[in-house]
């Protein structure tokens, strides 16, 4: 009987974690599509890769008169 | 008197192989002081400037780097020279030099490499200014700054036996070019047909050699 409780009470324990870490990953979720980070910001395209490097010239010309 | 003699040679032979190792090191190969003009005639060039063709004045300078190094402080950035359009001689000189004085290329954090970039370009990052709203030479010299980049990883790419010398000239080459057309204030439509091609053999030189 004692082990049945026991079982019960981690079930919670772990449903609850569960619950506490999904709601946290549909925050953050919500906080990347509300914020409008103009990619060409120094906030923006982190130019860590060649590729990034070769975007960033992209947008950059996209922007050029 | 036995003992004396074996002791004798091997003091003898410890001292005859460091001497021999003391001189192959500095034999034939370029150090990081032998940028003296006595030293780099022995590499068979002095200038890398007399040489008309701007990609073999290029390559040049990747086959003798102590004449690279030796001429950099007096020679104009390739781009910069004869510059008379939008942004002129003068002015690019103007980023070259700021962008060097404040070592935005040695940041190891992408992050602050752009912040630099973009303050050093012209963009007023600290009273909130944006790319968007930057005059169009800012953004031109922007993107002539993020060309530098990929000139600087070129350059280490070579540095490291990862690309030949042959491509690395080719590369930046055209990466001259396109700054030059930047520079002159050509219209985008001319500009990105260059890029695009740029890209392709940056990506074609790249994925070939990691093969």
């Amino acid at each position: 009987m004692k082990l049945l409780i026991w079982i019960v009470i981690a079930l919670v324990i772990i449903g609850g974690i569960a619950w506490f870490m999904s709601s946290n990953d549909i925050d953050l979720d919500g906080d990347a599509s509300d914020s409008d980070v103009d990619t060409l910001s120094e906030n923006g395209r982190v130019i860590d890769t060649d590729t990034a490097v070769f975007d960033e010239i992209d947008d950059a010309m996209g922007e050029i008169e | 008197m036995k003992k004396s003699i074996t002791l004798i040679s091997i003091v003898l032979l410890l001292s005859i192989s460091f001497v021999l190792a003391a001189g192959s090191s500095s034999g034939g190969t370029p150090s990081r002081n032998s940028d003296s003009p006595a030293q780099i005639v022995v590499s068979g060039r002095t200038t890398c400037e007399d040489i008309e063709a701007i990609r073999e004045r290029i390559k040049c300078r990747f086959q003798y780097k102590a004449v690279a190094r030796a001429e950099a402080a007096d020679v104009v950035e390739e781009a910069c020279r004869g510059r008379a359009g939008a942004i002129n001689e003068d002015k690019c000189k103007a980023l070259y030099e700021r962008l060097k004085n404040k070592k935005c290329y040695d940041f190891e954090d992408p992050v602050a490499k752009k912040r630099c970039l973009l303050k050093e370009s012209g963009i007023n990052i600290n009273t909130g200014g944006t790319f968007r709203a930057a005059p169009n030479d800012v953004k031109r010299s922007y993107v002539v700054a993020l060309l530098y980049e990929l000139q600087e990883r070129i350059e280490k790419l070579e540095a490291n036996g990862e690309i030949t010398v042959d491509e690395s000239a080719s590369l930046v080459a055209k990466i001259v070019e396109i700054k030059q057309m930047i520079l002159d204030g050509k219209p985008r439509s001319e500009i990105v047909p260059k890029i695009q091609a740029f890209k392709a053999e940056f990506r074609a030189t790249i994925t070939e050699d990691e093969q």
